[in-house]
């Protein structure tokens, strides 16, 4: 029992201790008392070091469904509280024997920070891609279109055979080698990029201009 | 599945003949071969049967290898085990995908409406997860949730921020679209679209590449989270297949078992198919029958293992990630158990009939419009009609509450039970709670659920409508959702016109013992929930899968029999309206070469009608063994455009002898060219595995090219009927045979001359059959 009570307590925040702590391990002095509340300490500890304690946003909750014909009480009553004491009469206030018999009470976790990362990932993402096609779309046309003589000799390098590149390696290497290399890797990148591109645009031919594909 | 399984009893044949393991003289491997010997073109069909018999040959030498060295058994060992691991890599990255986008989806979607003002990356549901302890709990919203007119300080309430709330809906709904669409036209045009019908295709042994490649991974995801955010009538479920296939593709090449042999690659891609049914609709058996039903075309058991494996890890791993914070996998769950009576079976095959006519009926005018989008100009504007239709749908769908939710949650909604303390408007009904034990029962509608039932029949109209003109546009689009919540919302209101036939004559003996204590005399949930499968099926046609699927979905085993009589009874009506599910159907609207091993071929043609070269063409292309010089093979590539060539002993007297790849043949002289000493244009090319020593003394080295010879290419008699054929390219899965009489050869029959001869006995243009 106890190492359940460990296991559960890591994923209560700090507000949920608190009230653990004077709520419901004041009323019941059972025998594991201290030795589960030494626990949840250092569950705690060993919580708050690794994530912020969010405020608010729990991580669990214990959730009771009460009729609405009670009409003095609050149809849901929501509180922070691990699954051994989402009962009734711990969640709704006062404490009323006769609602709780109609309650119903769910003890459900979730991950916040999950959801955040993610979330932050997706936007990230989504900024990066929206970036990159605006300037496909606005400036890379305007560069492509300046050099047009020089892009072509470009062209030609990068479909030259083995033989023809080993030739240009040599005088490359008599000057600086860290230029040429980094010269090289962006001409290789660039001819990635071009070959990338023309595959796009065939696709793009086979689905919104002949359509022969995707219709 | 026997006919599934039926390509292998023939491979130990073509094996022993196709790379010599018999003969003496042949010591060097397949290995040797230039790089690309085996690999296929865009566009082209694969031939299983060689693309096995590779696969056991190599299978064999690492077998043989194993005594060699300890290095060698643990190479050997990981050989093994690849196939498990590569699945279990598959299966986790669809796990991980699924998880992102079922977060970014709902969260994106409620960002229509607001925003949680103290953490923005909470969706709606989420922000109000826990409310201030001891204060009301409201789903509908709570103080930290804001509405966009609220976050700009006005009250939320009066017509003023209700027009502000449409407009700012409306330019979200435009902003995704618009995104979507232009991510993907600019980085992956292959994105748009289900998938499925091109799954299906590549899985029947067809290559599109870049289909399955990380720019559609990344756009499918990405695209798919925006389109079904902007509140589209489209789902994610099917463009999860898709995105769960991209990554068995991505991961093959981490195996090259896997990835250098497409026949293998493609048991990885149905095991990825059934891992993306199941993230999707987070059921792992519906998943593995999915990919059994619906989308393989090879599925031994082997794969049949492989699939359930990596389904069970997609959906561990999804299921860890907990997107919908109710540790279900998914968002509809329904967790009532009332019982249902045999006389209910009436209305749940009413709805079967129902969804069968809707699938009937939507197949037909989808297909219709997305010929004319296909013929007319309306194709030469794919952006536009993208953002037309998302401002129709946003228009339209703002002011009912029913359209305006996202889909999903729709559906979570109609095949929910009513509990005592709903007060939304599907739950108002006249109820009289005297005793709080009793639990709830019937009672009279109220004003709420009248209201609800006009909301839903429009909602029905508009949602049949719109998903016609939207399943087809250039955005990741799926149609398992908007078909399930036609379904789902027809099933709630006739759930809703049972409930009360039941209620109002109880006394009836038929219906006497439904409305016992304890519970509501009918539950309109299971309707929804049982029209849902209706019409799901009625579209797909899918039977086993389906009912398992939705069974899985929804949690409800006890309900197996009302979805398997609605699922039949929907797979009835609409095979007797047209033999083909949506999937068949765009895929012969867009002509893929696709052989459906469910349609039955009753004509009586035989081998020679079909085989090419017909009887006015020049006549067969063809290669002598041991007489043709690389110049003349040369120009003979350069003047056909045949994917391959039959090998005969002289041009007089046609013997065959084998069949070679023409891409192969470039390979091989090209590479001969470069790299082999004394291979001038007339040196004399030998397909015999036996070079006669008078020609090596005096004139040019021969070439010697038995390696790429396949010497046991299937051959089939001038008068063997086409049926047999026909189940000879299905089960073998043939890419061509070739037509002897007496031993001569005569002609060849490719899978696309079968294609076209189907399509000329169902009276339809041949030349529709893409990539000719």
């Amino acid at each position: 029992m106890n190492i359940k009570k460990k296991i559960i307590t890591v994923s209560v925040s700090c507000r949920n201790f608190r009230q653990k702590y004077f709520n419901t391990h004041y009323n019941m002095l059972s025998d594991h008392y201290i030795l589960t509340s030494v626990l949840i300490i250092v569950g705690f500890i060993f919580l708050s070091h690794i994530t912020p304690v969010e405020g608010q946003y729990d991580d669990v909750r214990c959730i009771c469904v009460c009729p609405k014909n009670t009409t003095e009480h609050p149809v849901r009553k929501v509180s922070v509280l691990d699954p051994g004491d989402c009962q009734c009469d711990k969640v709704v206030n006062p404490p009323n024997k006769e609602v709780c018999k109609t309650c119903e009470c769910k003890w459900q976790r979730r991950n916040t920070t999950t959801i955040k990362v993610v979330v932050i990932i997706i936007i990230c993402i989504m900024g990066i891609l929206t970036l990159y096609l605006l300037f496909l779309l606005c400036l890379d046309p305007l560069m492509s279109k300046r050099p047009r003589s020089y892009l072509e000799h470009h062209d030609e390098e990068d479909d030259g055979s083995v033989t023809h590149s080993r030739r240009d390696v040599q005088p490359m290497q008599r000057r600086s080698g860290i230029v040429s290399r980094v010269k090289m890797e962006m001409s290789r990148v660039k001819g990635e990029q071009e070959r990338w591109k023309q595959t796009v645009q065939q696709q793009r031919r086979n689905i919104y201009d002949s359509h022969t594909m995707l219709n | 599945m026997l006919r599934k399984t039926s390509i292998d009893p023939l491979l130990g044949r073509t094996n022993q003949s196709l790379y010599g393991s018999g003969s003496a003289n042949l010591v060097d491997t397949f290995d040797d071969l230039p790089p690309g010997i085996g690999q296929y073109e865009d566009f082209h069909t694969i031939d299983w049967l060689r693309d096995i018999a590779r696969d056991r040959y190599r299978h064999r030498q690492i077998l043989k290898k194993r005594q060699d060295s300890w290095l060698e058994s643990i190479k050997s060992a990981h050989d093994a085990w690849s196939g498990w691991v590569c699945v279990l890599l598959v299966g986790c990255a669809a796990g991980v995908f699924a998880a992102v986008i079922d977060i970014g989806a709902s969260w994106m979607s409620d960002l229509k409406e607001g925003i949680c003002s103290e953490a923005f990356w909470l969706n709606r549901e989420q922000c109000c997860w826990v409310a201030d302890v001891n204060s009301t709990f409201n789903e509908k919203g709570c103080t930290k949730w804001q509405t966009w007119p609220e976050l700009f300080g006005s009250s939320g309430k009066g017509a003023g921020d209700y027009i502000l709330k449409y407009i700012i809906y409306i330019f979200w709904a435009m902003l995704f679209s618009t995104l979507a669409v232009m991510l993907v036209r600019v980085f992956a045009p292959y994105a748009c679209g289900s998938g499925i019908p091109e799954i299906k295709t590549i899985l029947s042994g067809f290559i599109i590449r870049g289909y399955l490649g990380k720019w559609t991974l990344i756009i499918k995801s990405v695209g798919m989270m925006l389109a079904v955010s902007a509140g589209l009538s489209l789902g994610k479920e099917g463009p999860l297949v898709h995105v769960a296939s991209c990554c068995g593709n991505i991961f093959s090449y981490l195996f090259p078992k896997y990835g250098r042999n497409e026949a293998k690659k493609r048991e990885i891609l149905s095991a990825a198919s059934a891992a993306g049914v199941s993230v999707a609709f987070g059921a792992p058996i519906g998943g593995v029958l999915f990919s059994l039903e619906e989308v393989s075309y090879y599925f031994p058991l082997k794969t049949l293992w492989r699939s359930f494996f990596c389904a069970l890890a997609a959906a561990f791993v999804l299921r860890s990630f907990n997107p919908f914070g109710n540790d279900h996998l998914v968002m509809f769950y329904i967790d009532y158990n009332n019982p249902w009576y045999l006389i209910e079976l009436i209305p749940f095959i009413i709805l079967g009939i129902l969804g069968g006519l809707w699938g009937a009926f939507f197949n037909k005018l989808n297909i219709m419009w997305c010929r004319y989008r296909k013929q007319s100009t309306l194709g030469k504007y794919p952006i536009s009609e993208v953002l037309l239709v998302t401002l129709l749908t946003a228009v339209l769908a703002f002011p009912n509450p029913y359209t305006r939710m996202n889909t999903s949650e729709l559906i979570k909604e109609l095949v929910r039970q009513c509990g005592p303390e709903d007060e939304d408007d599907l739950c108002n009904y006249d109820r009289n709670v005297t005793d709080m034990m009793a639990g709830i029962s019937s009672a009279p509608l109220g004003s709420g659920v009248k209201r609800a039932m006009w909301q839903l029949a429009l909602a029905l109209i508009f949602k049949c409508a719109i998903t016609i003109f939207t399943f087809g546009i250039k955005v990741p689009a799926g149609l398992f959702i908007p078909s399930m919540a036609i379904g789902a919302i027809t099933g709630r209101m006739i759930g809703i016109g049972m409930e009360q036939l039941a209620f109002n004559y109880k006394e009836y003996s038929i219906f006497k013992e439904m409305c016992s204590a304890g519970h509501t005399c009918v539950t309109p949930g299971l309707y929804a929930m049982v029209g849902a499968a209706a019409s799901l099926g009625g579209v797909t046609r899918m039977t086993v899968s389906l009912v398992v699927i939705m069974f899985e979905l929804t949690g409800g085993l006890q309900y197996i029999v009302p979805l398997m009589a609605a699922a039949m009874a929907s797979k009835w009506v609409g095979d007797a309206f047209g033999h083909e599910g949506i999937y068949e159907g765009h895929i012969r609207l867009n002509g893929y070469p696709f052989l459906d091993s469910k349609e039955e071929f009753t004509h009586t043609t035989l081998a020679a009608d079909v085989m090419r070269p017909r009887r006015n063409d020049p006549p067969l292309a063809t290669v002598t063994q041991d007489s043709m010089s690389v110049e003349e093979l040369e120009s003979l590539l350069r003047e056909t455009d045949h994917n391959g060539f039959p090998v005969v002993v002289s041009q007089e007297s046609q013997y065959l002898v084998g069949f070679v790849f023409r891409k192969d043949l470039t390979i091989a002289i090209t590479n001969a060219r470069n790299n082999q000493d004394g291979i001038v244009s007339q040196s004399i090319v030998y397909f015999t595995s036996h070079v006669p020593v008078t020609t090596v003394a005096g004139g040019p080295t021969p070439l010697k090219l038995n390696k790429i010879l396949d010497m046991a290419p299937i051959t089939i008699a001038d008068q063997t009927p086409m049926e047999i054929v026909l189940e000879m390219f299905r089960k073998l899965g043939l890419r061509q045979t070739l037509v002897t009489h007496n031993g001569r050869l005569l002609g060849i029959i490719t899978k696309k001359d079968v294609l076209r001869h189907i399509a000329q006995c169902h009276h339809q243009d041949p030349e529709d059959i893409l990539f000719n």
